[in-house]
């Protein structure tokens, strides 16, 4: 039968790739808007788990991995949509094996963060084969090896990209799945919020947004 | 059982309209809702996203042409054609609409982003209708064939 989703999805604008968006096609009012055409329960869930794994959000987050182990105790069990459990988990997994690159980087053992292995199936092979470079988890997340690389080089802001481009082409397949349903509509909310970090992260675009606020703060002077 | 036989006959004869019809309600539900989506996205041109999303309901009208094609006054003899050809093409109208509707839609959801590829990006659903108007058209030329 029709849904609701051949009308949020005709609403939706075109969504370049992260890298090559020069701006947000539509701003967080009216995607949360067009979102909540949607059934109340998809669209809740749909909020809940941004929460958890947005990449925008995750940049001012300074967690402990206590902190981070309640929340998605607490936030996962209520999120049942398939596809939005699917991309959700999937970025747990690579939150997950990020924190254990980083560790081991440090040159810490997997004791360090007993607690936090125990959220997703990956954390019993990262404990099991905690001294192999991808974990063995290199065939399920070939961007494993290039990030401990990047790790290494301390190249943030290029490991940054990497994670992105991950989830980008991760949405993309979910999205494909569903061309017409809540899949295509979770794959655009989550790229969304992609393009939105990653421009937040663009200097030449933070430059001119700090003239602007301050051009704004000179004309009200 | 001639009774049975006689009112398979009945269901023939009138599913190609029916069948047609839940078809075509169905498919342009389907874009007239991206239609609708998309009249929220674009500032003008609110007409052709409208009649894109009519497209579906020829199924309606190719079902109305084969159902009178079918009647007849039903007996033992005509009736099992009857169901078998009714049935059939109804099925094939059905389906061809929920596909056009959703091929309307992806028109839709594309050419609202780039208006240029409006002309082309119709092309699935014409193609989607070349098959219901095979069948359309070979329900027709059977029909001839059945015993009034």
């Amino acid at each position: 039968m029709a849904t609701a989703y051949h009308t949020v999805l005709g609403s939706l604008p075109h969504l370049p790739h992260f890298q090559r968006a020069e701006r947000l096609p539509l701003t967080r009012l009216r995607l949360e808007q067009r979102v909540g055409m949607l059934p109340e329960a998809q669209a809740r869930q749909i909020w809940q788990a941004e929460a958890l794994v947005s990449l925008r959000q995750a940049v001012a987050r300074h967690a402990s991995g206590g902190d981070w182990l309640r929340r998605w105790r607490r936030t996962l069990p209520a999120i049942t949509e398939p596809r939005l459990r699917e991309y959700v988990e999937y970025r747990r997994d690579q939150q997950l094996i990020l924190a254990a690159l980083r560790l081991r980087h440090q040159g810490l053992g997997p004791e360090t963060e007993a607690e936090i292995w125990s959220i997703s199936p990956r954390g019993r092979k990262i404990q099991d084969h905690w001294h192999d470079g991808d974990f063995r988890l290199a065939a399920l997340y070939p961007w494993l090896v290039e990030a401990r690389s990047l790790l290494e080089r301390q190249d943030a802001r290029e490991l940054e990209r990497l994670l992105m481009d991950a989830c980008w082409q991760k949405l993309n397949r979910i999205g494909d799945s569903q061309p017409l349903g809540f899949g295509k509509v979770v794959a655009f909310v989550f790229q969304w919020d992609i393009v939105n970090a990653w421009l937040a992260h663009d200097p030449v675009q933070a430059s001119e947004r700090f003239k602007q606020l301050m051009g704004e703060i000179q004309h009200a002077q | 059982m001639d009774s049975l036989i006689v009112t398979l006959g009945w269901v023939g004869m009138y599913a190609p309209l029916a069948l047609g019809a839940i078809g075509s309600m169905v498919g342009c539900a389907r874009a007239g809702m991206s239609a609708c989506g998309a009249l929220l996205e674009v500032e003008g041109g609110y007409g052709r996203y409208i009649g894109v999303a009519a497209m579906p309901s020829s199924q309606s009208i190719y079902g109305i042409v084969v159902t009178m094609a079918l009647r007849r006054e039903l007996t033992v003899d005509n009736s099992p054609g009857i169901f078998g050809l009714g049935l059939l093409v109804g099925l094939a109208l059905m389906l061809s609409a929920f596909a056009q509707g959703d091929a309307c839609a992806a028109s839709i959801n594309a050419s609202k982003n780039k208006l240029e590829i409006f002309g082309i990006s119709l092309a699935p659903a014409a193609l989607v209708e070349g098959f219901a108007v095979f069948a359309f058209v070979f329900a027709l030329v059977l029909s001839a064939g059945i015993p009034t």
